[in-house]
């Protein structure tokens, strides 16, 4: 098959992403959904109880997942995964959500996980939780080609206003200089994260890490 | 002055304008937008000649002159320390690429050649992520949530909840007749 024969079909291809935008949002909607579930499997692993819940505390039967970013304290149907260690304070894992870096200003993050306290102080306070409560936190990367080196620099920025807070760079491709920009910072990256691969197994350990350090700490 | 660029296989006529936000960056680097295909070689070097007298004149001219005082290179040589010109085109431009200038007439510059199997090989590998992928992330994400439905995990924008999509519009979005046709194509390549 010709490259021609491929780019005819792109071409109808993209005449059908004007005609549904849907294909242009998947991809990036279907990862960070895919990396909030990787968080989940690491605190399954770890025995946490999981349940579903409402931005208002509710019970939630489906999950809610925001396409772009909000707040935790507008409340509402967006779904939050609730993390539950015996003798632990609960966690909350929420996908797409603002948190404020030492600057006080709000970053998004991609797939967060926070302490419950501070999650209700948001709420009650209509405030931007804090970057010392989150447990650990994901920067999704879904790409068709190589990530531009400037993505790195930009998650390098993202871990100074976030000070100690442990953050991961997750990508679905091969991206061999952000992952050694970041490396060569001690700071977390993986390329090539999908479903059954050897990085998606990096990243469930750096998760399942951090919920172990969690569950142990007095 | 216009200057078309594509492969013998290019569809006749179609043109596109480069994006406005297209720089020259710091590195040698050449730029559009997210989304990119990679161009080196033959086909950077054509489009670079066929910036001349554009409003990327000069962008085009101190690449030249780079390459020509050898600092840097229309295929990667960096362990030779030189930069590497790279043109970064969307999936339109890999078969046709167009400059526009504010000025006219018009002058075409048609490149017969496309022998940059390295592009051909990204544009491949992107247009599986793009649409192959996505597709392979559904069911291990749905054993992972406790083997909910698909139309039970749903997206919407924060500020219009009550407008979502769920997991199975994106399935059925990324099963559509023009997509499977796509990944057929792709797959008999391979």
């Amino acid at each position: 098959v010709s490259l021609h024969r491929i780019i005819s079909s792109l071409q109808n291809v993209l005449g059908v992403f004007a005609a549904q935008p849907l294909l242009a949002s998947a991809p990036n909607d279907i990862y960070e959904a895919y990396l909030f579930s990787v968080v989940v499997d690491a605190a399954d692993r770890e025995g946490a109880a999981i349940t579903w819940q409402d931005g208002d505390g509710a019970p939630a039967s489906q999950l809610l997942f925001r396409r772009s970013p909000g707040f935790i304290h507008s409340r509402g149907p967006f779904t939050h995964a609730l993390l539950e260690f015996t003798n632990k304070p609960p966690l909350e894992v929420h996908v797409g959500v603002s948190i404020a870096g030492v600057s006080t200003l709000g970053h998004e993050c991609d797939v967060a996980v926070l302490t419950s306290d501070e999650c209700e102080r948001s709420r009650r306070g209509l405030v931007l939780p804090r970057s010392r409560r989150v447990i650990v936190a994901i920067e999704a990367k879904y790409y068709a080609s190589r990530l531009p080196l400037y993505l790195g620099r930009g998650f390098l920025g993202l871990g100074r206003e976030f000070g100690r807070t442990p953050l991961a760079l997750a990508t679905n491709i091969e991206s061999d200089g952000v992952v050694a920009l970041v490396h060569h910072h001690n700071a977390q990256a993986d390329d090539g994260v999908l479903p059954g691969t050897q990085p998606h197994e990096r990243l469930l350990q750096f998760v399942s890490d951090k919920f172990h350090r969690y569950r142990r700490t007095v | 002055v216009t200057a078309v660029l594509g492969p013998k296989q290019a569809t006749p006529g179609a043109t596109r304008e480069l994006p406005p936000e297209t720089r020259f960056v710091d590195r040698g680097l050449w730029t559009t937008r997210e989304g990119v295909v990679a161009e080196r070689g033959p086909y950077a070097k054509a489009i670079i000649s066929a910036l001349r007298g554009s409003p990327f004149g000069d962008v085009a001219l101190q690449i030249e002159q780079e390459i020509a005082a050898g600092k840097a290179s229309y295929v990667r040589q960096r362990r030779a320390g030189k930069k590497s010109v790279m043109l970064s085109t969307t999936f339109e431009e890999v078969s046709e690429a167009e400059v526009l200038t504010q000025d006219k007439p018009r002058i075409d510059v048609r490149v017969l050649e496309y022998s940059s199997k390295e592009a051909d090989q990204l544009s491949k590998a992107a247009l599986q992520r793009q649409f192959v992928e996505p597709i392979k992330l559904v069911q291990p994400l749905l054993n992972t949530l406790g083997a909910l439905a698909p139309e039970a995990i749903r997206f919407a924008d924060p500020d219009s909840p009550e407008v979502s999509v769920g997991l199975d519009d994106y399935v059925k979005a990324l099963e559509s007749k023009e997509v499977v046709e796509l990944r057929s194509a792709l797959e008999e390549d391979e």
